[in-house]
């Protein structure tokens, strides 16, 4: 019995003192940590001292344990725990005069204390070998004890009932931790003024540090967090290492009672179990203590840090949103997330992409208090924020209900507000922690930067694909007058040959022929209509052999010598009547081009014949293949023709550009080489000096010298 | 009965072909042409009353040539033969500055087209717009 109730009183010391010190090693310059590490310490005297004082060997000894160590502690716990409230509530400034009396009152009790003038001891109380006796001011430290942790918890009191969110549920675990420590600790009161009640209160002390242990775990009671980690699993490995030897002694008196006399033989045994779960007993507690107390938060915490790194990278807006909003409500757990986004034209805040329960369709109005509030400073608002200095508006906490939202993150870009983060509460019901905060800013701010990203290049594509539409209609533009030209003209002809010849049959302009010529004059008009109607066809074939995809394969060994020898011997017999000398000048290690090899002969094709059609009389074309300086082969085709004037060589290119003789050309043939020079991954340009010559210039991707295929085909 | 003589300018042979072959029978007298110079020549050394004039040919642009006929007669009725793609806009600034009439190509009437010359031969310096 007595054991156990030393073992208590060591176990509150040990837990007090550890955690007095872990919060001290957190923040030593805070005031705050500075002040519950004394209270621990304290209590730590208070309980070591009572512990070792109900077990003295000697009366010497208890009074020593009394005086040096137990009432040394005891006397400063209420007035450091005065203090810690103040600095906890923040009116430490104001409760100055009340902490600094507690101070002078403990100084004079200590006085009292080593003075022998506050308590002696006594043999034999109730089970305890040595326990407190009151002295003269053994009331007034009594009555001062129990006043002063009464006005503190009532000022704890007080202040947790006005507080909110996560203040208010720290304030509550402290209140509970407080009552629970006090209420034990006053029972050790008992004895002393002869009530013979057993002080069990003592063997609950230690809880109030497990409370405020998970309090700092969890709410982040005093600004810490990781610290309390090391003190569990410190905490754990103590309580099974005295677990462990206590039963083993236990064991040992049970059952060889006579045979072993002293009961450290069970040291032995024990240190050999403890030695070997050390190890294993550690990481498991570190792992449980990780899993249950923390894993869950950082793993978010995670998830988000790689989230605001790829998010960066998603340049569609409305996938980059929603993505957002899912992943936020996924890693947070939370009730609902929402972004809007400002509508430059209707100068709202429009929702762009919601999750969880609530709105889908919400416009918040740029003279909205909450906007207004964020666009001012550019600040989160946080429904119940901590140690907030000023209430936050009704109609923005009205706002922010509406919206599910306990937490509202501006998305700034500059100086601007590109839209608004919304976050409901977590399903946990937790709060959102300042850590949270530290996680969601810096995210939003990426998350701004992609908005301002993504937004701009919505805008660039739209106008691409405007550009592209007006590219389109200006091709159909000049398809329609080309095909008008070149289809509508030749059936208009054609109509006209027909109404002639009718008209004229029926006007009499015929009566003076014989059938034989009439015959002979319809023939000739069925002639012309052919002709005509042949011309129609024949644009429509070639525009849809240029609409039809071609199925080329690019090969790697296209000579381009070769292929133009080719296309030359087609076209040399014509040539010649023409008038028209032909010279090549192609290098001869000129490497293989990737190209489509018919296409490649379409191209020379179209362009020879492109520049016999320009030239007048005798004329000459030349061809030249080189290995450009790029390590890309240069081919020109350059004729001694009528050349193109500066105005027109810009539109060389486009369809049913034509300078030539009507008849003559249709204007698809360059339009269609480019296409085509393009398609096999090459470029074409021309120039001219009219009445010159001109060139048209050709630039193939060249194949390695070594990658040269081995097939040669013909 | 005196021809009511026309001047075709156009580029495109088997049009002005048509019309020659059109025109010749019904005692009218027709000059084509396709070159601008040769067309002014020919309306200076002869007396046309109607010019068929294409708005657009190759190395040839209507317009001038319309303001140098009216510089040499501008009696002489120009009736445009113009793609029916060709803008408004042209087809007003050119009927204020004197065209006749417009005719879109590709013809749909031979008889609507000589109906037009022959007003247009008929309208005597009284410049109508019938358009």
């Amino acid at each position: 019995m007595l054991a156990s109730f030393v073992t208590a009183c060591v176990f509150t010391s040990i837990f007090s003192v550890a955690l007095g010190l872990f919060v001290y090693v957190k923040g030593p310059t805070k005031r705050l940590n500075m002040v519950w590490a004394l209270m621990s310490l304290s209590i730590g005297l208070w309980g070591l001292g009572l512990g070792l004082m109900s077990n003295a060997g000697s009366h010497t000894e208890a009074v020593f344990y009394l005086r040096w160590i137990h009432y040394l502690g005891g006397i400063c716990v209420p007035a450091f725990y005065l203090h810690f409230i103040s600095v906890v509530l923040d009116i430490e400034a104001k409760n100055r005069k009340i902490i600094y009396s507690g101070y002078l009152i403990c100084v004079l009790l200590q006085f009292a204390n080593i003075g022998g003038e506050l308590a002696g001891v006594q043999r034999n109380v109730g089970i305890f070998r040595y326990y407190t006796v009151g002295r003269f001011f053994y009331p007034f430290f009594a009555a001062w004890f129990f006043s002063c942790v009464a006005y503190s918890v009532f000022l704890l009191y007080k202040h947790f009932r006005r507080a909110a969110g996560k203040r208010k549920t720290q304030f509550e675990y402290m209140l509970i931790a407080s009552i629970i420590g006090f209420a034990g600790g006053s029972t050790a009161f008992l004895p002393v003024f002869n009530i013979h009640v057993h002080p069990f209160g003592v063997y609950f002390m230690f809880l109030y540090t497990l409370l405020i242990s998970y309090a700092i775990t969890r709410y982040q009671l005093m600004d810490i967090e990781i610290v309390i980690k090391k003190t569990l699993v410190f905490a754990g490995l103590f309580v099974a290492s005295y677990s462990v030897f206590a039963g083993f002694a236990y064991l040992g008196s049970v059952l060889f009672e006579n045979v072993v006399r002293n009961r450290w033989l069970a040291m032995v045994p024990s240190v050999f179990v403890i030695a070997l779960m050390l190890r294993p007993l550690e990481n498991l507690l570190r792992d449980v203590t990780d899993k249950y107390l923390f894993q869950k938060k950082y793993d978010y915490r995670r998830l988000l840090r790689t989230f605001s790194d790829e998010v960066l990278t998603v340049l569609d807006l409305n996938m980059l949103v929603h993505l957002t909003v899912n992943t936020l409500v996924e890693t947070i757990k939370l009730d609902n997330a929402g972004i809007f986004l400002y509508d430059e034209e209707t100068e709202v805040f429009r929702t762009a992409a919601s999750a969880g329960q609530g709105y889908s369709e919400y416009v918040l109005n740029g003279e909205e208090a909450l906007i207004a509030r964020m666009r001012k400073d550019g600040r989160h608002i946080l429904l119940a924020e901590a140690g907030r200095r000023r209430a936050l508006r009704a109609d923005i906490k009205k706002k922010m209900h509406e919206l599910g939202s306990v937490l509202v993150i501006p998305l700034m870009h500059r100086e601007s507000m590109v839209g608004i983060m919304s976050f409901g509460k977590k399903k946990s019901d937790e709060d959102f922690t300042q850590d949270d905060i530290d996680i969601l800013l810096p995210l939003a701010r990426t998350l701004s930067i992609a908005i301002v990203n993504a937004q701009l290049f919505e805008k660039l594509s739209e106008a691409q694909a405007q550009a592209a539409q007006r590219e389109k209609m200006a091709v159909i533009g000049t398809l329609s007058a080309g095909i008008n030209h070149e289809i509508c003209n030749p059936l208009g002809i054609a109509r006209g040959q027909c109404e002639m010849f009718l008209l004229n049959l029926a006007e009499g302009v015929y009566k003076d022929k014989s059938l034989a010529e009439l015959l002979e004059k319809a023939k000739e008009i069925m002639k012309k209509v052919m002709h005509e109607t042949d011309r129609a066809t024949l644009i429509t074939r070639k525009l849809s052999s240029f609409a039809k995809p071609a199925k080329g394969e690019i090969e790697g060994n296209v000579q381009v010598g070769k292929e133009l020898e080719k296309v030359i011997s087609l076209v040399e017999h014509e040539l010649e009547l023409d008038n028209i000398t032909i010279t090549r000048d192609i290098e001869d290690d000129l490497p293989s081009i990737f190209a489509d090899r018919k296409q490649i002969q379409e191209i020379f094709f179209n362009l020879i014949r492109n520049a016999v059609q320009s030239i007048r009389g005798e004329g000459e074309i030349t061809l030249r293949g080189t290995l450009g300086v790029d390590k890309k082969v240069h081919i020109d085709v350059e004729d001694t023709g009528a050349g193109i004037s500066g105005s027109h060589l810009p539109r060389i290119f486009d369809p049913f550009f034509t300078t030539k003789d009507p008849g003559k050309g249709t204007g698809l043939g360059l339009f269609i080489v480019k296409q085509i020079v393009e398609r096999n991954n090459g470029q074409i340009t021309a120039w001219s000096d009219p009445g010159e010559k001109t060139v048209f210039h050709l630039v193939f991707n060249a194949v390695e010298p070594d990658k040269t295929g081995s097939s040669e085909q013909g | 009965m005196r021809k009511t003589k026309i001047l075709s300018i156009d580029d495109e042979a088997s049009f002005t072909d048509l019309l020659k072959q059109y025109f010749e029978p019904r005692n009218y007298e027709i000059e084509v042409t396709s070159d601008g110079d040769k067309a002014l020549e020919l309306l200076r050394r002869a007396k046309y009353e109607v010019v068929l004039l294409d708005l657009k040919m190759a190395g040839l642009n209507g317009d001038e040539v319309m303001r140098e006929i009216k510089q040499l007669d501008s009696d002489i009725k120009v009736i445009f033969i113009t793609a029916y793609s060709d803008s408004g806009k042209t087809k007003k600034r050119l009927l204020e500055e004197g065209a006749y009439a417009f005719v879109e190509k590709p013809l749909t009437s031979l008889k609507h087209l000589e109906d037009m010359v022959k007003e247009a031969a008929g309208a005597d310096g009284q410049e109508e717009i019938p358009c």
